[in-house]
């Protein structure tokens, strides 16, 4: 059960996520609230990425709209897969960077893929290593 | 830019600088259709530094050969006329405005590899859209800041203030151009390609590049070196002149039809390629 401190903070989170008509889903997002059909059964669980098939499917149930988070962040490669963090000079300088993108999703998936292969980037690299 | 300001600007575009005389030759080689790869090698080879360029880029993950390719003919033969003729054209863009201040002189490798890393950004983009010009889309991503270095070379005073606004008040470079200069680096590169007689399609993705939807017949390659920028600067690849990275422009991103989940494979691309390439071609 959550706190309401935490009801709030979810059903902030979940404002912020855009509601799209099933016609303007593209497979790639990432689902930001589970589907279910009329009988209540799950088709979908939240953070999954949308594919094609998926698409079908909520078709087929007459699934008209659905809340989705666009990007990557869910299932790409990333901590999941064992990446490390990117340290935290580099994601405070990539953030800087994006300052003016504001809530765009797409700035934002591609600040997160930036952030993403920029850790595996440093993971690589030598001690001492730098880019001018 | 007032009008008289910007016609002394185009005054000074004239007295820029023209393309090396090899470069010159080679495209004419390229273009008629009777030359053979020996041909074009005998003019390359004249040249000793573009001899070894050209031989360290085909030797490069650029093109991931198999075997070594030592011979300027079997470069030639393995990318192509076409390819040949591009990559010298941009290997020697960047020799042509030397600077003697040693700021300008850091400024000016800064955003050589900045736009080094739009290039590689556009042509893998490229490679994920099944585009056919890869090799354009490289040579358009390496050229589309020339008027940075037109601004550099020829207006250094101006264009030191244009770098001040920006770290004074965090703006991007073309909003503090405009208020200074009165002008992007996106018209006065226009005005360098034109000079060049370089083609329709790499003018209108340099006027454009910031602004793809408006480069008409050309809109996809302009929305690919576009995003290639955008992905440049967030990866920190070079300076472009400010630390800021501007908002994708959605149409531009809507014409391209790319997937959000391609931009993790694009930006490992340009990271793996960037430190590889880059030694080949400076």
């Amino acid at each position: 059960m959550l706190s309401s401190d935490g009801e709030d903070a979810l059903s902030s989170a979940l404002r912020s996520m855009p509601t799209v008509n099933l016609s303007d889903v593209k497979p790639g997002m990432i689902l930001a609230e589970a589907v279910r059909n009329h009988q209540d059964q799950l088709l979908l669980e939240a953070g999954r990425r949308i594919t094609e098939k998926s698409i079908r499917i909520f078709k087929s149930w007459g699934i008209r709209r659905l809340t989705v988070k666009y990007g990557p962040e869910i299932d790409a490669p990333g901590e999941e897969a064992g990446l490390p963090r990117l340290p935290a000079d580099i994601d405070v300088g990539l953030k800087e960077r994006f300052s003016d993108a504001g809530a765009d999703p797409l700035m934002d998936a591609i600040l997160q893929a930036a952030s993403r292969q920029l850790a595996a980037r440093r993971a690589k690299q030598k001690p001492g290593y730098g880019r001018r | 830019m007032a009008a008289a300001d910007l016609k002394r600007l185009i005054a000074r575009v004239e007295d820029l600088p023209t393309l090396p005389r090899t470069v010159l030759r080679i495209t004419e080689r390229v273009n008629d259709p009777r030359a053979s790869a020996r041909d074009l090698s005998r003019i390359i080879t004249d040249d000793q530094v573009l001899t070894a360029r050209l031989l360290k880029l085909v030797n490069s993950s650029f093109y991931g050969f198999p075997q070594r390719v030592s011979t300027v003919t079997g470069a030639i033969v393995l990318v192509g006329f076409d390819a040949i003729r591009n990559l010298l054209l941009t290997t020697s863009v960047f020799d042509l405005f030397p600077s003697r201040r040693p700021k300008g002189r850091r400024h000016l490798e800064s955003l050589w590899d900045h736009s080094l890393g739009c290039a590689i950004g556009a042509k893998a983009i490229g490679g994920v859209l099944r585009h056919e010009k890869l090799e354009e889309l490289f040579v358009a991503g390496l050229l589309h800041d020339i008027g940075k270095i037109v601004e550099m070379t020829f207006l250094p005073d101006a264009f030191a203030s244009v770098l001040d606004r920006v770290a004074r008040h965090r703006v991007l470079i073309s909003a503090a151009e405009a208020e200074i200069l009165g002008c992007t680096h996106a018209e006065i590169g226009r005005l360098l390609a034109q000079r060049w007689n370089l083609p329709a399609k790499l003018i209108t993705i340099i006027e454009h590049h910031h602004a793809p939807a408006a480069a008409g017949a050309w809109a996809v390659e302009a929305s690919i070196v576009h995003l290639a920028d955008i992905l440049a600067r967030a990866l920190s690849l070079g300076y472009g002149g400010d630390d800021k990275v501007p908002t994708l422009d959605r149409s531009g991103w809507e014409l391209l039809k790319l997937k959000t989940s391609s931009l993790d494979a694009i930006m490992a691309t340009m990271l793996d390629e960037f430190d590889d390439i880059g030694s080949s071609l400076r």
